[in-house]
């Protein structure tokens, strides 16, 4: 069973303010630069969807609300639900942060068939959240979430192996999950448009022209995949830890680009130390103007965890960097080589102080919100908030 | 410039000085070698601005001179000129040089020599000297300590200083990457007791090409220090360095002054039980657990992915029971340069260092700081 919810960000934003009700309204960050991470279906009609640049959105309907995102509330949210449909069955899988897999053949018996459980669970949700969402159930993770996407807004579609074929025969590729646009035109270019069309295909060609993934194409097409739901907590670790930042305008010089650096580099770091992280691999990304994106790295010899040893290494890496005379609209700090937490107990009395210091940090902004305590240097830095990533997933 | 050299001897210098060339083609001279020829021989120099050596070997001098060799190459050439050849080398316009063996012939590139940085000259400085198998012993037991973190500068080399303590003269090094910290002593003359004096940091690289110098055979380390350069004389030549610059923390301040716990143990059998017990605890990150209680040490570790390992041992100990848990690797590091049979562990509580040393040995302490666990 797949269960996603509808216009997530935007659902919540209205949910919490009656005016926003049934009003076309964009969830973003706040700068002008910002893109959309999430439109009302009232929106929608006019053509405004996800990763659009604000101002685009805005010139397609002048009416538009723009809401600037609230990661906490958001997350809570997602926390609220994740913990309803983990009374129908433990096996939760969290896709992302407003959708979820669900194994649900153990618990089919309990609560009287597919069906019934998948009107339960909308039921559940919108008496007790207040959101809306959409349930697929199939026999696989691929077809389930196939069902939700074509049940939107706010359905409930149940896929039987026997309609299978049914369904498919018409479908076009890219409504699969895994099929993108450019997949979907190399297989246009085949002559390939529909999955019936994609399963007549023999599976040597499609090996041919795609490698391993022809294989798994035609076993999509056909609407077959084994892939199980793992759930959330047994995930293997993390890998690495990063934050992008747009920047409000293409900058040429260094000094600020470097601010934002480091309260990057002070993100990343607190988010490290939640998760009892520290990694010993600092990647810096920079995107020009033009969409070109570089990214650099350095790898030192002790983890870490703490925004001014991250923010150095970002800086040394940054330095090197001969800039494009272009114009910088994004900068991403990343931290990878992950360990498990430092929990070596420092020994000389000026790093006890510093990690001290850093923990007394931790505990006035895990109190007060990000950024409450934080280093003069960012002060003058306007506190800007954005929306949390979609591929947001609870910590283990 | 224009010389013979043995082959053999060539290409033994060329291998000596591959270590301190820089690799990360920061400045291109840096990865050249000098050569300068004088009525004396052969004279190579090589160079990361931390660390220089000077070497001198005995080459047929015709035309005084000097040029640069590009390091990586020039090794590479020597390694397949023919055994026991004899190697011509001539300086040409415009910085070529000129190499030729049997048959065989090489016209190179080189920079301008004076173009190569000046190894600093120390001289004046009355040295401290001492027997090289003593510090080739103290570095030993020190130089694992420091950090490799390349953000703690100040902890990046050995803090080395010298002072009488009843009527003795002291020559102290330390070591410390901030969670572990090595200390030892050595006697020297009373009369040499001020020339090292307050101390100076000596970078981690300087003292392994030291190590490599006493390796090859040297009987006595002469150290003479001026300005923020050290240098030390060697048969062939000398290592220059410079000094780290920056403080080195008050490591007086971070030793504890008793022990509340003492135990003893054998140092064999704590060590080959860290090292299978260790096998499980593995990455860097995850620590051993030491349980002590009357007569009784039990090392254990465990991982979430592979499972556990446990191992009991007789120890003399009476007093509290106490777990702490550490890393293994750093226990470790030290047992390997410990010498005699017993090894006594001072330990506090869960939260304060521990103290390592061989019983009989005052002149050598390690400090390790506990994990959480």
């Amino acid at each position: 069973m797949h269960v996603d919810m509808d216009a997530f960000f935007a659902s919540v934003e209205q949910r919490g303010n009656p005016w926003l009700r049934g009003r076309p309204i964009a969830v973003s960050g706040s700068g002008w630069r910002s893109v959309v991470t999430s439109a009302s279906y009232q929106a929608r009609p006019f053509g405004i969807s996800a990763g659009m640049p604000v101002a685009q959105a805005m010139r397609l309907c002048p009416a538009l609300i723009r809401v600037e995102g609230n990661s906490d509330k958001y997350v809570e949210t997602s926390e609220q639900v994740i913990a309803l449909l983990r009374e129908v069955t433990p096996l939760v899988e969290v896709a992302s942060i407003d959708e979820c897999y669900l194994d649900i053949t153990g618990s089919l018996r309990l609560f009287g068939g597919a069906e019934a459980l998948a009107r339960r669970v909308k039921a559940r949700i919108r008496e007790e959240v207040g959101l809306a969402c959409s349930v697929g159930v199939a026999p696989n993770k691929l077809m389930a979430k196939l069902a939700s996407g074509l049940s939107k807004p706010d359905g409930l579609l149940r896929l039987t192996a026997e309609e299978l074929p049914a369904w498919l025969e018409h479908l076009p590729v890219t409504e699969l999950c895994g099929i993108g646009p450019r997949l979907g035109a190399a297989l246009t270019a085949m002559g390939v448009r529909t999955c019936a069309e994609l399963s007549r295909v023999p599976v040597a060609a499609l090996t041919a022209r795609f490698g391993i993934v022809g294989r798994h194409l035609h076993e999509m097409a056909r609407g077959v995949d084994s892939t199980p739901v793992v759930p959330t907590e047994e995930r293997p670790d993390a890998k690495s830890v990063g934050h992008t930042l747009t920047l409000d305008q293409d900058l040429h010089d260094r000094e600020p680009m470097r601010r934002h650096l480091f309260r990057l580099a002070e993100e990343v770091a607190r988010r490290l130390r939640k998760g009892r992280y520290a990694g010993r691999t600092v990647t810096v990304m920079v995107r020009y103007a033009d969409f070109v994106t570089w990214s650099r790295q350095t790898t030192l010899e002790a983890p870490l965890d703490e925004g001014l040893a991250i923010y150095d290494a970002a800086r040394r890496v940054f330095d090197g960097l001969r800039l494009r005379p272009l114009g910088v609209r994004l900068l991403g700090v990343t931290v990878s080589h992950l360990v498990h937490a430092r929990d070596q107990l420092p020994l000389l009395p000026s790093l006890q102080r510093r990690r001290a210091s850093v923990q007394a940090m931790d505990a006035v902004n895990d109190r007060y919100g990000e950024f409450t305590l934080t280093r003069a240097t960012l002060l003058q830095m306007e506190t800007r908030t954005r929306p949390i990533s979609p591929s947001w997933r609870p910590l283990a | 410039m224009k010389l013979t050299i043995n082959r053999e001897v060539f290409l033994e210098a060329l291998q000596r000085v591959q270590g301190i060339v820089e690799r990360k083609h920061t400045m291109p001279i840096l990865a050249h070698i000098l050569l300068r020829a004088s009525p004396e021989g052969l004279e190579l120099s090589a160079t990361d601005l931390e660390v220089g050596l000077r070497l001198q070997y005995p080459a047929e001098v015709s035309e005084p001179g000097g040029v640069t060799l590009q390091a990586k190459k020039a090794y590479e050439i020597a390694r397949e000129l023919p055994e026991r050849g004899r190697i011509g080398l001539t300086g040409r316009e415009n910085n070529w040089v000129e190499l030729s063996c049997g048959r065989a012939r090489f016209r190179v590139v080189g920079l301008p020599a004076e173009e190569f940085p000046e190894l600093p000259v120390v001289e004046g400085a009355e040295p401290f000297e001492m027997t090289a198998g003593v510090m080739a012993g103290m570095i030993e037991k020190t130089i694992f300590a420091v950090s490799t973190d390349e953000t703690r500068y100040n902890l990046s080399g050995v803090f080395v200083e010298s002072f009488a303590e009843k009527g003795k003269g002291v020559l102290r090094m330390v070591a410390t990457d901030g969670h572990r910290l090595c200390l030892v002593d050595e006697e020297i003359e009373a009369k040499q007791a001020k020339r090292v004096g307050k101390g100076v940091i000596l970078p981690r690289k300087g003292l392994l090409e030291l190590r490599k110098m006493i390796e090859e055979g040297l009987d006595t380390v002469s150290l003479g220090l001026k300005g923020n350069s050290a240098v030390i004389r060697g048969e062939r030549g000398v290592v220059v360095m410079r000094l780290v610059e920056g403080e080195f923390p008050d490591y007086r301040q971070v030793i504890p002054e008793t022990a509340g716990r003492k135990v003893l143990m054998k140092r064999e059998e704590i060590t080959a039980g860290l090292r299978r017990v260790s096998i499980i605890a593995n990455e860097k990150t995850r620590p051993v657990k030491l349980m002590v209680s009357a007569g009784t040490l039990v090392l254990s570790a465990s991982h979430p992915d592979l499972g556990e390992a446990v191992e009991e041992m007789e120890v003399q100990f009476e007093g509290e029971p106490i777990e702490v848990g550490f890393n293994a690797r750093y226990f470790l590091d030290v047992l390997n340069v410990l010498t005699g049979e017993e090894v006594e562990l001072g330990l506090g509580d869960e939260a304060s260092p521990a103290v390592l040393r061989a019983v009989g040995d005052e002149g050598y302490l390690a400090i390790i700081m506990p994990m959480r666990f």
